[in-house]
């Protein structure tokens, strides 16, 4: 995938400036920065859900934005995206959420549908949640249901946007080993949003940071973690300006 | 018996296990591993009781559900064994999982043994993820059907909490009303004008349009039967008697519950769903009497004045179309129409409305309050709230009707 010179504005800001990166086939790619940066729009450009003001996104060599939209549609059967509620339709059980792909893009019938929906649940642990309604699970199970019906189809890329958010650390782990069981098993590229440090150092294999809707940094976890940008260097130690020790001056503390 | 969902264990985080050491790692069934020539081929192959039979190179979402029929057609024959070799498969993927899966489940069901031979890495790597006897112990996926009667039982509970809420509802606002002013307890004025301009003067447009088509229509139906009797004139009189006495209210309370009613319904819907309701009741303040109270009061309050409206807007209605098309002088019209109606009819009326448009605020809040499950619960509330409103509006009236003519 490639992302050039991509440029987004909401309502007259600017979100994303001149944004140009890669992603590779088969990697792990992690988007981060602060809150407001533009992460989540980013994300929503490159799955195919909003088309930039400027700029393109080329998957596999084609501009996305230029695709009919039943070829578009095609493309987008290849990509499952997990959205940061999980987005599951209230109506239907955490089983037929993972059939509904299923059910619209393939032909398969039903028994094979539903024995495939469960295989799915079952790699993310919910397999006993299956008749469920999303009101009735917990934060961190939604979030799983999400992925599970991302990855219902098989797809090649995968978004998640911020997969880890809300979870306690024992769930976040298992989120982040699933990632990692997934592109290792599966070779499945992944570009995660996600503003939590310990999981992305833990899934990615590029990370690139983001600040005021530019790209801020760009390079492997070990470059980013030896960045001399201050600001990276900031964002990685959740750094907050300290007031100066003694001899302060109040006036200009309190005016801060 | 099967593989079970063990993940390899990441040491280290930050490496990835190189390829041989991933296939290492996982533990293996001697089931799963055959070594030797193939066992089967195409068709079926039956030895000693136990069938083998070999999938095909294509076993992914387009060969899936060829292979899956073949394969029930297989377990349906005689035997306690069945071989499933996979040494040639070469496209897999989830469908093609699932169908593997699909004949563990039927061999439990049959009663007969499955085993797989020859599997290749790539789909061990599939296996790897899930649990064969997690999702065989599971069932075959198929909800529970629920009985009509269990239905019917089930509709219980939550029909007496819903009346539970419409007492308690009720009565809350009688007491914020009539009571507690008496002990210290302001009612909340602004509330109750910012709920008012919701309900009434939002509502005033609707109901004049309605109330004068309304009288239009009355009067044109009408027309032609009192000519036969030369008494035209008296379109004037029936006009001003049946609106103001029954029509007017009962029209008025239908437009109010299906205008106010539901959006009352949905909105505390949509905030005890988002838990906004909780927030209030943290922060010590009382949801029925911040919620619920102003927004009967202004319902009870502006739904008379809605009906003067509309008994105003359907005269003169039927006074455009006596003018116009039966060539009524409008000072006639007016004189008979003020003959006809007595301060009763407009007092019964109005008192009509102000319960009529209380009712409405009551089930629209306690339907409102007992919001269950998200998104649908507040549809169906939201539906059931004018419905509701509607049938005990005309239960009511029938009531009053009754007592009035009693009197």
């Amino acid at each position: 995938m490639r992302v050039v010179a991509l440029s987004m504005h909401f309502e007259g800001k600017r979100v994303l400036r001149d944004i140009d990166l890669g992603i590779r086939r088969g990697e792990i790619f992690v988007v981060m920065g602060p809150s407001g940066c533009g992460k989540t729009t980013l994300l929503k450009h490159v799955c195919g859900l909003l088309p930039p003001d400027l700029g393109t996104v080329y998957i596999d060599g084609r501009d996305i934005y230029l695709l009919p939209e039943d070829e578009l549609n095609l493309l987008r059967r290849r990509m499952g995206m997990s959205f940061q509620g999980g987005a599951l339709i209230n109506s239907m059980t955490v089983l037929e959420n993972v059939m509904l792909p299923i059910r619209e893009s393939t032909g398969l019938s039903s028994s094979l549908a539903v024995t495939l929906a469960r295989v799915k649940l079952d790699m993310v642990g919910l397999l006993h949640a299956a008749h469920l309604l999303p009101g009735d699970l917990s934060g961190g199970m939604r979030k799983r249901a999400a992925v599970a019906r991302a990855m219902a189809l098989d797809p090649e890329i995968l978004f998640f946007d911020e997969p880890t958010s809300g979870l306690d650390p024992i769930m976040s782990a298992e989120l982040d080993n699933l990632i990692l069981k997934l592109n290792h098993v599966f070779r499945i590229t992944m570009v995660v949003v996600t503003h939590d440090l310990a999981s992305a150092f833990t899934i990615a294999d590029r990370i690139a940071m983001l600040k005021d809707g530019r790209v801020l940094a760009l390079g492997t976890k070990e470059e980013i973690q030896e960045s001399r940008n201050p600001e990276v260097q900031a964002f990685i130690r959740r750094s907050i300006e300290e007031a100066a020790g003694e001899g302060v001056d109040f006036t200009k503390y309190l005016l801060r | 018996m099967f593989l079970s969902g063990a993940v390899p264990p990441m040491m280290d985080p930050h490496a990835r296990p190189a390829r041989e050491e991933h296939d290492r790692m996982i533990p293996r069934d001697p089931s799963l591993e055959t070594s030797g020539d193939a066992a089967g081929g195409e068709m079926p192959f039956q030895a000693g009781g136990v069938w083998t039979l070999q999938a095909p190179p294509v076993l992914d979402t387009a060969g899936a559900e060829d292979f899956l029929r073949r394969l029930e057609d297989l377990f349906s024959r005689e035997g306690d064994r069945v071989v499933l070799d996979l040494g040639r498969v070469e496209n897999f993927d989830s469908a093609g999982l699932s169908v593997l899966v699909r004949a563990v489940f039927l061999g439990e069901e049959m009663g007969k043994q499955v085993r797989f031979a020859r599997v290749p890495p790539e789909i061990l790597d599939y296996f790897s993820l899930v649990s064969l006897e997690r999702l065989v112990r599971a069932g075959s996926g198929k909800p529970p059907r629920e009985g009509f009667l269990s239905y019917l039982g089930g509709l219980a509970v939550p029909g007496l909490e819903a009346l539970k809420l419409w007492f308690y509802v009720t009565v809350e606002t009688f007491w914020g009303v009539v009571v507690r002013p008496f002990k210290g307890e302001r009612i909340r004025w602004d509330r109750v004008v910012e709920e008012i301009s919701a309900v009434g003067a939002g509502a005033v447009p609707l109901v004049f349009l309605i109330g004068f088509l309304m009288g239009l229509i009355l009067v044109m139906q009408t027309a032609g039967s009192l000519r036969a009797f030369g008494a035209e004139v008296y379109v004037a009189d029936m006009v001003g008697i049946s609106i103001t006495r029954e029509i007017g209210p009962l029209m008025t309370a239908i437009l109010v519950a299906a205008r106010s009613g539901s959006s009352i319904a949905a909105e505390i819907g949509t905030m005890v769903v988002s838990e906004e309701v909780d927030a209030l009741r943290q922060m010590g303040i009382h949801p029925v009497r911040f919620l619920v109270l102003p927004k009967i009061v202004a319902l009870a309050v502006s739904t008379p004045c809605l009906g003067v409206i509309f008994n105003l807007c359907a005269i003169l209605g039927g006074l455009l179309f006596a003018v116009v098309a039966l060539g009524l002088p409008w000072g006639v019209y007016l004189d008979h129409t003020q003959a006809a109606i007595t301060q009763y009819d407009i007092l019964e009326g109005v008192f009509k409305c102000a319960v009529f448009g209380s009712l409405v605020g009551q089930v629209g809040c306690a339907l409102g309050l007992g919001v269950q499950g998200g998104s649908i619960g507040v549809a169906r509330a939201t539906t059931f709230s004018v419905v509701l409103s509607i049938f005990l509006v005309i239960v009511f009236d029938a009531f009053f009707v009754a007592l009035f003519r009693m009197l």
